[in-house]
């Protein structure tokens, strides 16, 4: 009877303090990954260094492109410019935000000018190659340049064409690219409550 | 009063002809040449800063009997003209440059956001809304169709053609 009781203890020791490990562990990398976005200094279009703590309670959806694309991006933000319209009209929860990995041609000056052309306000925002570079890494996405001869101005830049949803607590989940407004405002609303459930769980394992 | 009757329908064939006019603006706009027909070409308004731009075309239909084949294109708006295809892989979007498009005997092309455009380097004037300008599709052999591109503002979305199809190259 004894070796019974005994080996469900130590069962219970041992499951209670995997637990432990794992939401300390999932906390450390978590925090880890939302420091690093933390530390990448991006600015806006009007030079003013900006962080993802400057979103308190909206979820930013971050697009990354550059102003010389002329398809993928302004198809992609007149998308979720509608997509927006539909579910968030009055712009309470959600901040638009497009972000240049192309700082050498787009220059503040450009993003403003890009950006003015759309029908809701998007919030544009570029840094130096290395904070585009740490940005993009920690919150999964990618971008490299398409230069054969580098002398050539009308270069491309191969991008992540889907968008991110970020809190300004430094979580982010990739949104499922979707190439219509109506199937992106459904993919909107599924990963805002994913991430809903998400930062719940966050407060329930702070404790551990 | 035979000269007042003959005024008089004068007046009406050219009413018609007026009316009919403004109603074939308002549809499709169809440009043909030969054995192929462009309908519906358009592109989004740009920034005034904007040094590139992309054209849409809502169908090259080919109703003849060979293959035509698409060599190239050229505007006076920009400095080049090239036909790009926008695809995406492992969610990266990358722009491919297609050198020629060949379109099948009695098959079409959709040039769709997202998708197949034609991509405009070098602005001269940003595109304006509500204005137009002309671009010029080169065949091989058959020779150049003119078209007329319609600049629209920049929330405008094509319809989706009811016959559409994925092109592969």
């Amino acid at each position: 009877m004894k070796k019974i009781i005994y080996s469900i203890l130590i069962i219970l020791v041992f499951s209670a303090l995997s637990f432990g490990v794992f939401f300390i562990s999932d906390h450390y990398a978590q925090k880890w990954q939302s420091n690093k976005l933390f530390k990448a200094k991006l600015y806006d279009v009007n030079g003013k260094t900006w962080s993802i703590k400057s979103l308190k309670d909206k979820l930013g959806i971050i697009y990354f492109g550059y102003t010389f694309c002329p398809d993928a991006c302004p198809t992609a933000l007149n998308n979720l410019t509608i997509a927006l319209e539909k579910i968030d009209s009055k712009k309470l929860q959600f901040e638009p935000i497009f972000i240049s990995v192309d700082p050498n041609r787009d220059k503040p000056k450009i993003i403003k000018d890009y950006l003015s052309s759309f029908d809701t306000i998007i919030l544009g925002l570029t840094g130096t190659d290395r904070d585009l570079k740490s940005f993009t890494f920690n919150i999964g996405a990618t971008y490299s340049l398409s230069r054969e001869d580098p002398e050539d101005e009308n270069y491309l830049v191969n991008h992540t064409v889907g968008f991110f949803m970020i809190t300004s607590k430094g979580a982010s989940l990739p949104i499922p690219y979707r190439n219509n407004p109506e199937d992106l405002a459904r993919a909107i609303e599924q990963i805002k409550s994913i991430q809903m459930s998400n930062s719940k769980f966050k407060k329930i394992s702070s404790i551990f | 009063m035979n000269q007042k009757l003959f005024f008089t329908t004068n007046i009406l064939i050219l009413t018609t002809i007026a009316f009919v006019s403004i109603i074939s603006d308002i549809g499709a706009k169809n440009y043909t040449y030969k054995q192929v027909n462009a309908s519906d070409p358009w592109a989004r308004a740009t920034s005034k800063l904007a040094k590139t731009g992309a054209v849409y075309i809502k169908n090259i239909h080919n109703k003849g009997k060979n293959a035509v084949k698409i060599t190239g294109f050229s505007a006076n708006i920009a400095k080049k003209v090239q036909l790009h295809n926008t695809v995406v892989k492992n969610e990266v979007a990358k722009m491919q440059h297609i050198e020629f498009l060949e379109i099948g005997p009695n098959k079409s092309v959709q040039f769709n956001p997202g998708g197949l455009h034609i991509m405009l380097m070098g602005l001269k004037r940003p595109l304006e809304k509500n204005s137009h300008f002309p671009l010029i599709i080169k065949f091989e052999k058959l020779g150049n169709l003119e078209i007329m591109v319609d600049i629209k503002n920049i929330g405008w979305s094509q319809k989706k053609p009811s016959n559409y199809k994925h092109v592969h190259h």
